[in-house]
């Protein structure tokens, strides 16, 4: 029986996370450095989307889902950013410095794509990525029992020029220019009528000074999680992300989009799931 | 298509206020191993500024014809069938004349195409939004937006720099256009291109401008003339956000300030709450104010009588419309979901109180507005559709 914890933090102290205890990160010696430290251990945090039970796959038809059970859905694309990993070992929060791949990960943040393009799924791209790779130095023989993630894109990121950006933060699919900034999470579905629905989260209320631009709706959330079993994935369950929704397209009608802004109706129900109304969450759990 | 052919342009430009044109100087740097960035001139109609060019994206004539060309390129749309003058096209200063635009795969935008001509001095872009600042960012809201869908190319930046990498004539015009960049064809190039090429579109040759400062004093009748007194006039108020060079209220050029303004005008008021339809209420759609609700940018009023039917929602049909409109000093809409009296709008602007006109005085100032019409402008070569 495993706690979830989940605490919706700002992204400063996110980025005030992300910021301290880093000096190890560019000693890549496994002997614990100078000071006998702990070792810096290889971190991977796999991550599996599901919809309540059955594995998320862009040619499958779910049902079950939505308010009363009553929605039927075909995906249509499901990924999401993720930073300020960290990991708990003996009490104590380790920051996971992320390994920049050129292609998944920056130093500062990664991207989790569970769409392959294939299906109903047709945009996106035909490569997948499943897990957050980095290091941390803490005991092996402790290993650590939670992990912390936020969903989006670090501020000081956000907002830059996306035509030059490295990767992740090139995936046009991800771009989100009207807000001057990038979609943190992206999932889209279409209901059996051909209606679709589009949750795309991203920081809103935005005004943009000489001191670069800031948010008053930033939208990302800090999960916790504990964990018993280092190698079973942290679980995303679009059912849990769905649930309330009409999705129920029979009465021709259902519910309208949510795109960040609170005041949006479906928004005002899926910020209680992601944790972002100060609700504890529910899409993200650990198995084991 | 490399160089740009200025000497095909018309007889007008030389003889009237010429607008941009380009003049490519070679510059000697002494240093054989750095590609010198070619320069710029601006050829800039009397009273209007120097455009504000970003750091990162400086001026060159390859780059400006290179822009044209992927301005007016369909390759630059998911399926094919749409590029950014689809909906900007040239004879209507840069507008499609519909209410809202029609995306590449049939989605409706949420505001009408906004015109483009002196766009170079807009310190923010679109109807309303106050963190969209440079042509470059605004080019892929419509490129790779999903909501809605417009050109249609989010997930497609492979295929599309593939499409131009193809292409016979891009990777030349890449290269001579961004001379210092070892692998030109890129996301970051092609707007800069088509940014760099916006900012060329440069409308200062109207009826108005040849009176004032081309020494023509038959370019206005006594009645443009008229509506000219009228417009300017406290009674009218229209001159407070449509002044200036551009008739618009928000200009940047090389001055220190950036000032950049959002105005309700009173064309909704849904409810009596100051709220607009859902979806389209101006700035508060960015900054989540509700002091915001119903803030849009006054465009320039250049060409106005090209860029039909009016409004970020195309809701009123024609000038005089219009005229009516701000003669009553806002709408009262009477009936359906957006009912509410917008004459009485919480945050409307203080110069919307409302006037009256004679048939006269209408009539001189549709005239005065006529006299914004830049022929010229609109005809010039230089701005045209490449593929055509």
């Amino acid at each position: 029986m495993w706690t979830m914890k989940q605490r919706q933090m700002g992204w400063i102290a996110g980025m005030l996370v992300a910021a301290s205890a880093m000096g190890c990160s560019s000693d890549s010696g496994d002997d614990g450095g100078d000071d006998g430290g702990p070792a810096e251990q290889d971190v991977t945090l796999a991550f599996s989307a599901m919809v309540g039970d059955v594995p998320f796959a862009c040619d499958q038809t779910y049902s079950g889902v939505g308010a009363d059970g009553a929605g039927t859905f075909e995906p249509l694309d499901l990924r999401m950013y993720v930073h300020s990993v960290a990991v708990r070992s003996g009490g104590a929060w380790v920051d996971v410095a992320l390994t920049p791949d050129g292609k998944w990960q920056s130093a500062d943040v990664a991207l989790l794509d569970f769409e392959d393009k294939t299906g109903t799924c047709e945009n996106g791209t035909t490569d997948t990525n499943f897990t957050v790779v980095g290091k941390a130095s803490f005991d092996p023989s402790v290993g650590y029992d939670a992990v912390r993630f936020v969903v989006g894109v670090p501020p000081a990121d956000n907002h830059q020029d996306a035509s030059v950006a490295d990767p992740p933060l090139n995936l046009t699919g991800m771009f989100w220019n009207w807000a001057n900034g990038y979609k943190f999470f992206r999932f889209e579905l279409r209901m059996a009528n051909g209606a679709t629905f589009k949750y795309h989260l991203g920081s809103v209320g935005c005004t943009a000074s000489d001191d670069g631009t800031t948010c008053t709706t930033p939208n990302q959330a800090t999960y916790e999680l504990d964990v018993a079993n280092a190698d079973a994935p942290i679980e995303l369950d679009i059912k849990a992300l769905l649930a309330g929704l009409d999705l129920d397209d029979s009465d021709g009608e259902q519910t309208g989009d949510c795109m960040s802004m609170p005041a949006h109706d479906a928004c005002a129900v899926i910020f209680g799931h992601v944790g972002l109304d100060g609700s504890e969450q529910t899409i993200f759990s650990t198995g084991g | 298509m490399t160089g740009l052919d200025r000497t095909a342009r018309t007889a007008r430009r030389s003889s009237l206020l010429a607008r941009v044109a380009a003049v490519a100087v070679a510059i000697v740097t002494g240093c054989a191993s750095e590609p010198s960035e070619p320069s710029w001139t601006w050829d800039l109609p009397a009273g209007f500024p120097t455009p504000r060019v970003p750091d990162d994206n400086p001026m060159n004539e390859a780059k400006v014809e290179l822009g044209r060309h992927l301005f007016y390129d369909t390759r630059l749309s998911g399926n094919g069938t749409q590029a950014c003058g689809s909906c900007h096209l040239p004879e209507k200063a840069f507008t499609d004349g519909l209410a809202v635009s029609v995306g590449s795969t049939n989605e409706l935008t949420p505001r009408g195409a906004m015109g483009l001509f002196n766009v170079a001095y807009a310190p923010t872009l679109t109807w309303g939004n106050p963190v969209l600042g440079r042509l470059e960012d605004q080019a892929m809201v419509p490129m790779f937006g999903t909501d809605p869908v417009e050109l249609g190319l989010a997930d497609m930046e492979d295929e599309l720099l593939t499409r131009l990498s193809d292409d016979p004539m891009y990777p030349s015009s890449f290269a001579e256009a961004f001379p210092a960049d070892a692998a030109p064809i890129s996301i970051g190039n092609i707007v800069r291109a088509i940014a760099a090429f916006e900012r060329t579109l440069i409308s200062g040759t109207a009826p108005y401008d040849r009176f004032f400062y081309g020494g023509e004093p038959d370019a206005m009748s006594p009645s443009a003339l008229r509506g000219m007194e009228l417009f300017f006039s406290e009674r009218l108020e229209c001159f407070h956000c449509h002044g200036g060079f551009n008739f618009a209220d928000s200009i940047h050029s090389r001055s220190a300030f950036i000032e950049s303004t959002f105005h309700v005008n009173g064309l909704y008021n849904v409810g009596g709450t100051g709220a607009y339809p859902t979806g389209n209420q101006g700035i508060y759609e960015v900054t989540l104010d509700e002091e915001d609700r119903g803030r849009f940018k006054a465009p320039t009023l250049r060409n106005i009588t090209r860029t039909a039917p009016y409004m970020h929602d195309g809701s009123l049909k024609t000038l005089d419309e219009v005229l009516d409109f701000y003669a009553a000093g806002g709408r009262n809409v009477t009936q359906g979901p957006w009912a509410g009296d917008g004459r009485d709008h919480p945050h409307k602007s203080e110069f919307v109180v409302g006037f009256q006109l004679s048939e006269q005085e209408r009539a001189d100032v549709l005239a005065f507005l006529e006299a914004l019409t830049d022929e010229p402008a609109m005809a010039d070569p230089a701005y045209q559709n490449p593929f055509k």
